[in-house]
């Protein structure tokens, strides 16, 4: 244990002394998470420079470059092609060449040109002008509907107004019919015969009575029919006005069955909102677990092995062989001092990201990532340190290092999302310690769900430590053989 | 002690390329041991397995009696190693080199502090002790390196060529440092291809060559028995050397071997003075100009020489 203290401590003085390794080892981490701290911390995508191309502008094309000219260089272009090239030469990120003319009844798609080969600026692109241009519909869609409901309301209001009239009518054409029925029952009530015979002695005036008579039931007989007539025409008209009674109310009944009575219910029937499971908003939230492992992986893996290296240039490597200390001994010094150093960068780190992204769950949180990225620390460690081993000059085994590091980047959720590759790779990469990890960490940090799950992700961790301690004790004998 | 170390038959072989050739040895106690020979006679090999951080191909190393590759722990602790290039760290002071190598020999806190003091009064560093390794010039480089080297109170101080690259009369100083080192009861061996250093300072010398050991011995004796010459140098303006050494014998000079270095003729004789005026009288008649002619007792740099060029043309 002496003896190991003794060599940190010679490695401590060793790496203060030599200033710059100590800039670039302490201060570069923490100026990396500064610079991507300022850069990520926000929630909006800046500076998208957008190329538009129309044939001719409507008064919708205009209002709908006016809303994208809110929220990213819109350059107008004269030709089509001008713009699409413009995607190619990076001039802009997005091409858009909308409709001559382009109105509501526009049966033509607006065409958006991107660059696919920025992949996840694409992604982003897509979205923030889809959300720009989905809320340009909508509001159109809106203002339609709206109209449309509010005509029918309307109609709606006016036929129950107008209701009271044919209610009115159809009293009128009762009482019509009850009237003329009374009079022709006055009318039979009469009796009077159309046939009056009058004998021969009656007097003129008799005679003229009797013809007067005679005329009279063949009126009231004609006045009859004519009732007769205008009783089935009322009645024609009763069940006439009945039915427009009916179908008014129909009308009016359909229109108040409407479960929806506003614009929006119907331009967007099904609600859909986005909530995110976790409650932190800025980019650098997100990309924060993602930033600490790579830190402590690029720190880790090049800090142990640059040691290694420096330590071997030295002739005192030699006389470290030939005094009664093991090589063991050593193995684990160089690996403590790395470790230290490691441990010193994520608290210093967490530490300060406590204020922002901690806040209340500091305590369970914050030391729980500190251990896992302990742990992870440890792995890249032992992987530093067998480059170290096996590499003789300092730019081999810094080129290793940074190869073997960006392939663990390559292969992990920051660049695509491993759900992209191919199975098979996917089946091996889950197994990449730095997926592993970042994996851990968004469990901690982003979800708060704790170490209770993690049991498989620290075997995993752990047999990646067996397997490079040994490698890495195996590769010291091995350095001692070839000094 | 005859057989303090006993090298025995080694061969060391790396890959088809043998190093070391059926070596044997005998170091005894309390003496300074030269091993010299050519870059790439063998010479740092030789010591790396005398400190067991080779393993001899064949054979081995006793140690007082103990075979030293059974028993690693022993050579660790009682043999002290320092090297040609400076095995310390550079961006440690002198002191906290000593501190550092110290402690890896396990040495209690109070003891070490002690030792220190008293190794950098010995190596003349007391004064520079708070200065970097790097900072030191070469002969304190050199000097804290043998002040490592002996942290740990070694009985056998091993130092491989010492004195190279040292201006003379640095050099002086690390041979009368090495000297008190040795009479104070370390027995040091040493390699060097720097024969008069060796000469001055060596009881005993073996001299390698091509991984094979040539002579073993005092210097004293060594010169006894190659001194019943003297060499010859000469350089004629002309270079016509062959006939001019075939009148030289005409003559009656006694020519053993001769040898060329460089625009020169060596020639072996028992008799130098005779030989020279024989060569000043034979240039006269052929009418040869002489540009350089001197006669050398056979010293072990010569006979060095000598030995080496003997074994290239057996070669």
């Amino acid at each position: 244990m002496t003896n190991i203290w003794n060599i940190i401590l010679k490695n401590f003085r060793l790496l203060i002394r030599s200033k710059t390794s100590s800039l670039v080892v302490i201060l570069g981490p923490l100026l990396l998470i500064f610079l991507v701290g300022m850069a990520f911390n926000t929630t909006s995508l800046y500076d998208l420079r957008l190329g538009v191309y129309t044939p001719s502008y409507s008064e919708l094309t205009n209002s709908l470059v006016d809303n994208l000219k809110g929220n990213f260089l819109v350059t107008e272009l004269d030709k089509q092609d001008q713009c699409i090239n413009g995607v190619k030469t990076g001039e802009f990120n997005v091409c858009a060449v909308i409709p001559a003319d382009l109105q509501v009844t526009t049966k033509e798609n607006i065409i958006f040109y991107v660059d696919y080969s920025r992949v996840n600026l694409v992604y982003n692109i897509i979205s923030v002008i889809s959300s720009q241009l989905q809320n340009e519909s909508t509001k159109l869609s809106t203002e339609l509907t709206s109209d449309l409901l509010t005509r029918l309301n309307d109609a709606k209001v006016s036929l129950v107004e107008k209701k009271s009239d044919i209610n009115s009518i159809n009293s009128n054409n009762n009482q019509a019919i009850t009237n003329i029925n009374a009079a022709q029952k006055n009318l039979v009530d009469l009796e009077l015969q159309a046939n009056y015979q009058v004998d021969e002695n009656a007097t003129s005036s008799e005679k003229n009575m009797a013809e007067k008579l005679e005329d009279a039931a063949d009126a009231i007989n004609r006045s009859l029919n004519l009732f007769s007539s205008t009783n089935n025409l009322l009645d024609q008209n009763k069940d006439a006005v009945s039915s427009v009674s009916g179908a008014v109310d129909s009308v009016i009944s359909t229109v108040s069955g409407l479960s929806v009575s506003e614009a929006t219910d119907i331009v967007s029937p099904i609600k859909t909102q986005i909530e995110p499971i976790t409650i932190k908003e800025e980019h650098i939230n997100y990309l924060f677990p993602t930033l600490l492992i790579l830190m402590i992986m690029f720190i880790s893996i090049l800090l142990s092995s640059t040691l290694l290296i420096n330590e071997k240039s030295t002739f005192a490597y030699f006389r470290n062989f030939i005094t009664p200390t093991s090589s063991f001994t050593f193995l684990i010094g160089n690996f403590l001092t790395n470790w230290f150093i490691a441990i010193f960068e994520v608290i210093i780190i967490i530490g300060f990201s406590a204020i922002f992204l901690f806040k209340d769950n500091f305590l369970t949180t914050g030391l729980l990532s500190v251990l896992v990225l302990a742990v992870g620390a440890v792995v890249f460690i032992l992987l530093g340190m067998v480059i170290g081993y096996t590499f003789r000059s300092g730019e081999t085994a810094n080129l290793a290092a940074i190869s073997i590091a960006s392939v663990m980047l390559f292969f992990s959720n920051t660049i695509l999302p491993i759900e992209t590759l191919p199975t098979y790779i996917k089946s091996i990469v889950v197994f990449n310690p730095f997926v592993v990890i970042e994996s851990m960490l968004k469990k901690l940090i982003l979800y708060n769900a704790g170490l209770a799950d993690q049991g498989w992700n620290f075997l995993i961790l752990f047999g990646y430590i067996m397997l490079l301690g040994l490698i890495a004790y195996i590769m010291n004998e091995s350095t001692k053989r070839r000094l | 002690m005859p057989g303090f170390i006993e090298v025995k038959d080694i061969v060391k072989i790396f890959g088809k390329h043998v190093v070391l050739d059926d070596i044997n040895i005998e170091i005894p106690y309390g003496k300074i041991f030269g091993i010299i020979g050519e870059n790439g006679s063998g010479k740092t090999t030789l010591l790396n397995t005398l400190i067991g951080f080779y393993k001899p191909t064949r054979g081995t190393i006793y140690f007082q009696g103990l075979d030293i590759f059974k028993d690693m722990h022993g050579v660790e602790t009682r043999f002290g190693f320092a090297t040609q290039a400076g095995s310390f760290y550079p961006k440690l002071t002198a002191e906290e080199n000593l501190w550092y190598f110290g402690r890896l020999y396990q040495i209690p806190r109070q003891e070490l502090k002690e030792r220190i003091r008293k190794l950098l009064d010995l190596v003349e560093l007391t004064y520079a002790k708070k200065s970097l390794g790097e900072e030191l010039s070469t002969g304190m480089k050199r000097r804290l390196d043998i002040a490592c080297a002996l942290i740990h109170k070694p009985v056998v101080l091993i130092l491989d060529e010492p004195t190279e690259d040292l201006d003379p009369l640095l050099r002086k100083e690390l041979l009368t440092l090495i000297k008190r080192i040795n009479e104070n009861g370390v027995t040091v061996i040493i390699t060097s291809h720097l024969l008069e250093e060796v000469e001055e300072l060596c009881d005993l010398v073996a001299i390698l060559h091509r991984g094979r050991l040539l002579k073993m011995g005092s210097p004293t004796a060594i010169e006894r028995e190659y001194g019943k010459n003297e060499v010859v140098k000469l350089e004629l303006e002309s270079k016509n050397y062959q006939v001019f050494i075939k009148k030289l014998i005409q003559h009656g000079g006694k020519v053993e071997d001769v040898d060329y270095e460089g625009q020169k003729i060596l020639i072996y004789t028992p008799k130098g003075d005779r030989l020279l005026s024989l060569i000043m009288s034979t240039a006269k008649a052929l009418k040869e100009k002489v540009n350089h002619v001197s006669v050398d007792k056979m010293s072990l740099n010569i006979i060095f020489e000598s030995i080496v060029r003997g074994e290239r043309k057996n070669d």
